[in-house]
Parts: structure tokens; sequence; C-alpha cells
């Protein structure tokens, strides 16, 4: 079952931790998005693997974006 | 004291009254604006 | 040499006294934090040179009249120009969309108020007039402009050091908030997550400033200088066709002003006014307040959530208090600390910014009563 993680805040990506392909585990720091001077880690909601990631680290995102998809 | 008192309780419920009319303010607008984008899709 | 011992007498080393060099000691701790450890910079920085210039004898600044710097108090903060401007900037600054998408957590940005006026009771029990205790109480507003004008108004003479409290106070919300907020809610509450907000409409935003500016002026007019110019500010951000006059508020108009608020509120900190024994009972009922202030805030959200099916995390009563955003991410962090996946940080946006509209009702309803 495909799981995407959305963007709970509107902000800047300013890292990308995972790749696809990549077996991830429910709590690793997946990306990191900057907002209100404050940089605020994305974790990887449950165990999987990386099937798409769909932003690049500087990338502006909105509130609900899809920012990658764990299977 | 009593003044103080007075002043106490005035000013928390004004600030509370303030806030509770804004808060009607913001949910009215909504609605409205709702009315307005629901009208435009038909 | 007579004449050179007469010219060595005008200079200002036979005046000063051993309160100045205290002084001295004040200002440079605070443009030391302010360098070093980055505390609220843009305000103690100019506010510890202020209070090192008027501690230096015979420069007549501050003098009534004439002083270069009595000019920036009087024109700029006597006047009631430079508070109202900064909120301009303010305005143009905040984004009330969070706030719109979870219209009741801007009850939050009222309970923390309740820390003003315990405060406010704590001062006046303890002492202090009402119009001194309402501007110490108004330091738990954790807003620098809306304490300043509400000093000015109340009690000019304790203008320096309500500000200096506020300010470093701010600074520290990270450090004071945190153990209060762990105090008052369980790990159980910390963890819940928010509901998602409803989508905000462009026009709602344009409409909130106006509908805004109505209400509460309407309700309190005292509050307007600082009212109209925060909602100018906020629909010049968000009708989105004066970008230019958006720009000039939040840059170049906030930083001007800033300069102008800051160096003549640390020149009213001369050593006869400061070096009082209220001054460290000023200190410590501000602290008071900031500690009031996030525990009401929490037991407010606790009291809805009684009533309420679709529970509020506490902690973000805690970003009541208007310091922005610093109090929105310390409820962001410590919720973090109990569940890594608990992103609060838009969330404590709505209740930190209805904070500040809630701290500017109470310096207004101040206003109405004592002024």
């Amino acid at each position: 079952m495909a799981e995407k993680i959305l963007a709970p805040l509107a902000g800047k990506v300013v890292s990308v931790n995972i790749a696809v392909g990549d077996a991830v585990e429910e709590d690793d720091e997946a990306l990191v998005i900057e907002a209100m001077k404050m940089e605020t880690p994305i974790y990887i909601p449950c165990n999987g693997t990386v099937q798409e990631v769909r932003v690049k680290e500087g990338a502006e995102v909105e509130e609900d974006d899809v920012l990658a998809v764990i299977e | 004291m009593e003044q103080a008192i007075t002043i106490f309780v005035s000013g928390l419920g004004g600030v509370f009254a303030a806030m509770a009319l804004l808060y009607g303010a913001i949910r009215l607008t909504s609605l409205i604006t709702d009315k307005i984008g629901g009208r435009k899709e038909k | 040499m007579q004449t050179l011992i007469a010219l060595f007498k005008t200079s200002g080393v036979f005046y000063l006294t051993p309160g100045m060099l205290i002084m001295w000691v004040i200002a440079l701790v605070l443009i030391y934090l302010a360098i070093a450890k980055d505390y609220e910079p843009l305000l103690l920085l100019p506010i510890g040179f202020g209070i090192l210039l008027v501690n230096l004898p015979l420069t007549g600044l501050m003098t009534p009249g004439e002083g270069l710097i009595w000019r920036f108090y009087h024109y700029g903060i006597q006047w009631e120009v430079i508070p109202p401007l900064i909120f301009l900037g303010l305005g143009a600054l905040t984004d009330f969309g969070p706030l719109l998408a979870n219209p009741r957590l801007i009850f939050l940005g009222a309970g923390a108020q309740g820390g003003v006026y315990l405060t406010f009771f704590v001062a006046y029990a303890m002492g202090f007039d009402l119009k001194e205790a309402a501007t110490i109480g108004i330091i738990g507003g954790a807003d620098g402009p809306t304490t300043i004008f509400l000093a000015t108004k109340l009690a000019p003479h304790m203008l320096g050091s309500c500000a200096v409290a506020a300010y470093s106070y701010m600074a520290l919300v990270p450090i004071i908030q945190p153990p209060i907020m762990k105090l008052l809610t369980t790990p159980s509450e910390r963890v819940i997550h928010m509901q998602k907000g409803r989508k905000v409409k462009p026009l709602e935003k344009i409409v909130f400033p106006i509908m805004g500016a109505i209400v509460i002026i309407l309700l309190v007019p005292a509050s307007a200088p600082l009212v109209a110019m925060f909602m100018l500010g906020n629909l010049f951000r968000e009708a989105k066709v004066v970008e230019r006059l958006t720009h000039a508020s939040q840059n170049e108009l906030l930083n001007i002003i800033t300069i102008f608020l800051g160096l003549p509120v640390g020149a009213t900190m001369n050593a006869e006014n400061f070096l009082q024994p209220k001054v460290i009972f000023i200190f410590f009922l501000g602290l008071l307040a900031f500690m009031f202030s996030t525990a009401t805030g929490i037991m407010l959200a606790k009291l809805m959530n009684l009533f309420s099916r679709n529970k509020i995390n506490p902690l973000l009563g805690a970003a009541g208090v208007s310091a922005v955003p610093m109090a929105a991410r310390v409820v962001h962090k410590v919720a973090a600390e109990a569940d890594k996946k608990n992103y609060l940080l838009m969330y404590a946006m709505g209740p930190n910014v209805a904070g500040v509209i809630g701290t500017v009702v109470a310096a207004g309803i101040f206003l109405t009563l004592l002024g």
C-alpha cells in the first residue's frame, strides 16, 4: 500500500534525505522544510521503500503538496 | 481595590468579547464566501 | 595652565556618578546580549546604546526642547507616532491565514491575556498604583510596541524598564515557556494531532482586516491607533495590488522607525530614574506575567476541550502569548518532543497572531478605564 507524505506546512525544502528505492523505517527523517525561520524535519510515516520523491532541495512547497510516496 | 477588581473583570471580559465578535465575523465571512464560491461553480 | 584646567572641568569626567557607571554596565550587558546572544538585537542594541548615552554627563541629549534624542522621544514616542507605524509593518508581515483556517483558536489569543490581568492584580496588591500596575501587566502580552504605547500614556517613568523587560523576556520565551507547558499538560494531551483547518480563500483574507478594524475599533475605540495601522498594513498585504506599499511597510519603513524606537526608549533610563528598588519588582512581575500568560492560555485550551469533541492540543494555548513567531516555534518544538510527526507550527501561528490583537485590545481597555 502506498503512503503519501504530505507537506504539513508551507515552506522551502532545505534538504532531502531519501531517494527512490531506499528502504526506510517509520520515524526516519525524510526531509527538512524551513518555515518561519525554523527548520522542521518531516518524518517517514511507515516502514517501506521510497517509490517516488517529488520535491528537490530548494523547492517551495505549499501545505498538503505531496512530497514523496512510500510503499 | 474595588476599582482594581472592576478593571480585572471588565478587561478580561472585554478581551473575550472582542475575540468572540471577531470569531463571529470570521465565520460569517467564510459562510458568505462559500456561498459566492458555490454559486460560481453552478 | 589655568585655561587647561578650566577646559578640563568642562569635560564630563567630573560629573560622573556611581549610578551612571552602574548604568554603563547595564547598557554594556544589553549590548553584549544583543550581539553575542542574539537577544532581540533589533531593539536591545539601540536601547543599550541609548542607555549608555543618557548616562554620559553634560550631553543634554535628553534635555526637553533641545536634545537630539529628546526630539526622537517627544515626536516619535510621546506623540504616539512610532508604535502605530511599527504596527503598520507588523500588519504587513502578518499572515492571518492560519487563524482563518482554524477560527476557534482565536480564543486562545484571548486566554493568554489572562496573564496580563493577573499580573496587573498582583502588581496592584504589591503597592503599585493602578496605572503602573496596568503597564506592568501588559508586559505579559509579550508585545513590545504595545507595552511602549501603554507605558507612554499611563506610566512614562517606567517606560524604559518595562520595554527592556518585555523585549528581554521575549528573547527568553524558549526558556520560560516549556517548563510551564510541560507542567500543565499530560503526555497524552501533548500528542493530540490537530484536525486540518478549512481552506482559506483570498477574499476572506482581504475581508478580515476590514472587518477586524470595524469590530475592534467599535468595541474599544482607545485601541484605534494600533489596530487601525495593524489592519491597514495587513490589508496592503492581502489586497495584493499595492506590493510597493506592502514592501515598504515591511522593510524600509519598519527598519527606519525601529532605529528611532530603540534609542529614545533606552535614553529614558537615566540613573536616577532606573536605579530604584521598584525596577527589580518590575522585572520580577514581568517574568511572572509571561509565565501567567502561558499558563492561562493552556488552561483555556483545556477548558475548551471539555466542551468540544474535536480536541485542541492544549500546548497551542501557550502560543497565545503574542511573541510572534517565537511562542509558535516553542509550541511546535515541545509538541515534536512528544510526537515527532506532530507538526503544530502553522496551527500555533493562529493563536499567536490572535494574541497580538488580544494584547492591543487589553491595552485599549486599560487606556479607556485609566487614561
